[in-house]
């Protein structure tokens, strides 16, 4: 088995059980790397080095040596995207699973409305507006 | 360029995101939203070309399809994009 493995960002040390994180810091702040690291205290051991303009690093060794090294490094990727995207503005409600985007659009379009069916309930009949007898240019003439 | 690199090896789908045209904190709403079903990495130039790797936790799903949901879903998301 290999003693090390670079997947992106990771660099997994399978021979002394730890791994290096490296954190770009104009994507995940040192306060999302914080918030992230501190899910991990339970199940891992974590220094955070580097040099918080350019590259934070994020060495962590769990706690038990039969843990997934990849796996670790994976969900601390995870946890740095969900506490930066938290700070992203709302737009919407993502509490449902993606789904197909083109799928939405064409359940919507499937009920299309003319002007006589009048969907925004503006239609006023033509005596109303212009009078009985007349039109616009007659009353406007008079 | 493939819209969506596949890595067979590691099985991952890799995008390259052109935040000229995709709104950053849409990626990084859509990469949460996906984080539930992968594992999911974004590093790059927020001014430029972000990477988005996704490697779908479930062995059944195919990547190309992942990657190309991912578009998708930063579009959606995208506020006044078309409207």
């Amino acid at each position: 088995m290999k003693e090390q493995k670079i997947i992106n960002n990771l660099q997994l040390n399978f021979d002394k059980n730890f791994l290096i994180v490296s954190v770009n810091p104009k994507i995940y702040s040192l306060d999302v790397v914080y918030s992230a690291a501190k899910g991990f205290l339970d199940k891992a051991y974590l220094v955070i080095d580097g040099d918080p303009k350019n590259e934070i690093i994020v060495e962590i060794k769990p706690k038990k040596k039969a843990s997934d090294l990849e796996t670790l490094g994976r969900d601390f990727n995870n946890e740095l995207i969900r506490f930066a995207a938290d700070k992203a503005p709302q737009r919407q409600d993502l509490s449902e699973k993606p789904k197909s985007v083109s799928k939405q659009f064409s359940e919507e379009d499937s009920e299309e409305m003319s002007y006589i069916d009048d969907p925004l309930g503006i239609a006023r009949p033509w005596e109303e507006v212009y009078g009985k007898g007349g039109d616009k240019q007659d009353r406007q003439r008079s | 360029m493939e819209r969506v690199e596949i890595n067979k090896t590691d099985r991952e789908a890799r995008l390259s995101i052109d935040t000229r045209f995709y709104d950053y904190d849409s990626v990084l709403l859509t990469a949460k939203a996906f984080a539930e079903s992968c594992w999911v990495y974004v590093d790059g130039d927020i001014n430029s070309k972000l990477m988005v790797c996704l490697k779908p936790k479930s062995g059944e799903v195919s990547l190309e399809e992942v990657g190309y949901e991912f578009y998708n879903y930063v579009l959606g998301l995208m506020k006044n994009a078309g409207e």
